[in-house]
């Protein structure tokens, strides 16, 4: 049996066809390949052939019946030399078939032809094709907004985790990172490492009530974010003892100065007359041979030191020194 | 959205939320919004329509709003292929006459129906078509009186041909 079709119909179903006879001349083509070629009679003209596989090769291989012409690329003669894929079939002596697809270059050649829906035959994929294609896209770009947000809110929290939430400044977790990366850097950036502790503090919490005591702890803050400069860190890491890292070259005589300025700031905090000043105490320890390569050494030293000012009463300072270890 | 006792950064994309919080924002929009929730349900479907991207999406559904029509049981299908977890209803399209439609769910879900009957009026106006969309409990029906009622708003198949 054998099945009659007219050029126009056949374009309709199968808009990249092309009807070819042995000497490259086009007896009928889809309307998709109309669109995009425009007029034209021969096939050498609609695509790029390379030298050495020539058209003379490429309509011998499809009359040849041989079945490696069955599956082929070919590239648009044009601004944008797209790859198409093809498949031929030699339905007579004198003509063979040609269908052609845009596979994955489909975006690009709607783009560049402006094809509609209306070009694309029903049963053809290429809707759903661009479908797909711009519905992830827009699901990509949705799940992108979703990470920044989430990336936000992790480094928010992140913040969040190593701030003390009533004086805005890093507590124990955000000192040990600074303090074991100032620790590593010790020998280029040299710095002391200050512990204070309030004197008095427990006598205003227990005559004035929690909320004045937080008021005063603010207040110490501040004084001590004021009284160091940009580069130093200060932590409050307990209910009213402080660290702070003061990055020096020259730790031994700055720290002295640094430690005085603070406690007379501190005793300058007013308070109702009933009461005696707050003052601090602080215990310093700067890190050299000593402790080695151990930074909680420091940290130890540094409260041995605090302890030691504790006892001489309030008010002092103390340099950490082989001497005073009790 | 604090009237209903949840907080907006709570919601993140793709992840479930439960039936009873989805109704109770419904409920409480309309309240604010002084509409009845079938009222609000519909202006949010062509709300969904005015928003270029799913509008784009819809768009390829056909090339005409008869077709956006009879192609709506494909609709669902079409969102499981993006989002496979989307638990979407099924949805049927019957031609009752000429250019006279009607779409029912396969569950009962009338406020669904209402969202659908919203994308249905916006589809209509980015199509240009002048149609009557009514909404009876489980059905909705759809009778194209004009329809090349105006002009088409712009639509090309690549993203990058633009609008207008």
């Amino acid at each position: 049996m054998s099945l009659e079709i007219n050029s126009g119909d056949l374009g309709k179903l199968m808009p990249m066809h092309l009807a070819v006879d042995p000497e490259g001349r086009v007896y009928s083509c889809g309307k998709i390949l109309a669109k995009i070629l425009g007029n034209v009679s021969k096939i050498d003209e609609m695509f790029l052939f390379p030298d050495e596989f020539g058209v003379k090769y490429f309509l011998s291989q499809i009359f040849s019946g041989n079945p490696s012409a069955e599956r082929f690329l070919l590239r648009i003669n044009g601004d944008l030399p797209l790859p198409l894929r093809g498949q031929s079939i030699k339905i007579s002596q004198n003509i063979s078939i040609i269908n052609l697809g845009f596979g994955v270059h489909l975006s690009s050649a709607v783009q560049e032809y402006n094809l509609t829906s209306t070009d694309f035959s029903p049963s053809d994929l290429a809707m759903e094709f661009l479908f797909l294609h711009e519905a992830n896209l827009a699901a990509l770009s949705e799940l992108a907004r979703a990470n920044t947000y989430l990336e936000a809110a992790r480094n928010q929290a992140q913040i969040l985790s190593i701030t003390d939430p009533l004086t805005g400044l890093l507590n124990r977790r955000g000192f040990d990172s600074e303090f074991s990366a100032a620790f590593e850097r010790r020998k280029i950036h040299p710095f002391a490492l200050l512990h204070l502790d309030l004197d008095r503090f427990k006598e205003v919490n227990d005559l004035l009530g929690h909320s004045a005591g937080d008021r005063i702890l603010i207040e110490v803050s501040t004084i001590l974010t004021e009284e160091v400069r940009a580069d130093d860190k200060v932590f409050r890491v307990g209910g009213d003892e402080f660290l702070l890292l003061i990055f020096t070259t020259e730790p031994h005589s700055e720290i002295q100065k640094i430690s005085k300025r603070i406690i007379t700031k501190i005793e300058t905090i007013k308070l109702p007359s009933v009461l005696r000043k707050v003052s601090a105490s602080i215990g310093i320890a700067i890190p050299d041979d000593r402790q080695g390569n151990c930074r909680e050494k420091l940290l130890e030293f540094s409260d041995k030191a605090l302890y030691k000012a504790k006892s001489y009463g309030q008010g002092k300072f103390i340099i950490w020194k082989e001497a005073v270890v009790l | 959205m604090t009237k209903v006792g949840i907080k907006a950064d709570s919601f993140l994309t793709w992840n479930e939320v439960s039936d009873n919080i989805t109704y109770s924002i419904v409920i409480t929009s309309a309240k604010i919004l002084e509409k009845s929730v079938n009222e609000f349900l519909e202006d949010m479907g062509s709300w969904l329509t005015r928003q270029e991207k799913i509008r784009r999406l819809l768009r390829f559904s056909g090339s005409s709003f008869e077709e956006f029509t009879e192609s709506l049981g494909e609709l669902p299908d079409r969102i499981r292929l993006i989002i496979p977890s989307l638990e979407v209803p099924d949805l049927e399209t019957e031609l009752l006459a000429t250019k006279l439609y009607q779409i029912t769910t396969s569950k009962r879900e009338p406020g669904l129906l209402r969202v659908i009957a919203g994308i249905l009026r916006g589809m209509a106006d980015d199509y240009g078509t002048l149609a009557i969309i009514t909404v009876k409990r489980d059905r909705i029906k759809v009778a194209v009186a004009i329809s090349n009622y105006v002009g088409k708003r712009h639509f090309a198949l690549s993203p990058l041909h633009g609008d207008t």
